[in-house]
């Protein structure tokens, strides 16, 4: 057990789950689906840290190993963006995409959930071992799927935070969400980053880019849901503050 | 009347966000199509993942 495996992640999850709280706290307010999907992606997000603060301190569990990969590896970025999808698409679009998605996600949940184990291939490749890996799967044709749901993740989150940033910067308008869905954005893709150093063999990048990852978004969150009054202009703005 | 000047001074964000914000968007826009590229690239087996 070290801090960096065992902290880290722990402290990634405390982080998700709050941010989770703020999120379901504003759609409670709100009643917007995105701020639901964003709240659960963040659940999922915690649920993943929280699986890799176990395997720190206590070693392999096939229970958790099968939560953290199907909520942290495979889940957690694709829920997350769907939320975003719900924000920008239009909502015939957007419900269909939900609905492939949840098909998609219970189509994992029942490979993850059936699919054979060896927690030694952990360490057999350029893979550290001290961080959980999907290199612990044996049965083929499942970590094929993670690929296919970070890309689905990455495109409608952090595209479409850019997206938005972009919008607003053109407009010269609501300067804080600007701000908030480039930190968003970045925040989305530290777990990425963290994961390429990981898989080059530095130990703890994965977890160290996931509590990266938590904080930035949960700061990028803060500040889009925060005016900065002195930059708002005298007309237009209340039309767009609808996040 | 029909080309009546805009006097309406434009609204900037402060000078530090009017210069970062730009290559902050550009450098995120060319690491998701990166990233979709490497994705593909390793899906179709160009690249090894």
């Amino acid at each position: 057990m070290t801090a960096v495996n065992t902290l880290l992640p722990f402290l990634s999850a405390i982080v998700s789950f709050i941010f989770a709280f703020f999120v379901f706290k504003r759609y409670a307010d709100k009643h917007s689906p995105h701020l639901f999907l964003w709240g659960l992606g963040m659940i999922f997000y915690g649920i993943g840290g929280f699986c890799e603060a176990y395997f720190g301190a206590f070693g392999w569990n096939s229970l958790v190993f099968r939560l953290w990969y199907l909520f942290g590896a495979i889940l957690v970025a694709a829920w997350l963006g769907q939320g975003t999808v719900y924000l920008l698409a239009k909502r015939n679009v957007a419900n269909g995409l939900m609905a492939l998605l949840i098909v998609g996600s219970l189509y994992a949940a029942i490979k993850v959930f059936t699919a054979q184990l060896d927690p030694t291939l952990l360490t057999t490749s350029v893979h550290t071992g001290s961080e959980l890996s999907g290199h612990a799967i044996v049965t083929p044709g499942i970590r094929t799927l993670t690929p296919i749901f970070n890309l689905y993740g990455v495109v409608t989150l952090v595209g479409g935070a850019v997206y938005s940033a972009w919008i607003f910067y053109r407009k010269r308008v609501l300067l804080h969400r600007v701000i908030g869905n480039i930190l968003i954005a970045v925040g989305a893709l530290a777990p990425a980053f963290g994961g390429a150093f990981s898989r080059f063999g530095i130990p703890g990048a994965l977890y160290i880019g996931e509590l990266l990852g938590a904080v930035l978004m949960f700061i990028g969150f803060i500040r889009a849901t925060t005016p900065m009054k002195e930059t708002l202009p005298e007309s237009g703005a209340q039309t767009m503050s609808s996040t | 009347m029909t080309s009546e000047p805009n006097n309406a001074p434009k609204k900037n964000y402060p000078q530090v966000y009017e210069k970062t914000v730009p290559i902050a968007i550009g450098i995120l826009v060319i690491i998701i199509v990166a990233m979709f590229i490497f994705t593909i690239a390793v899906g179709i087996g160009i690249v090894s993942g």
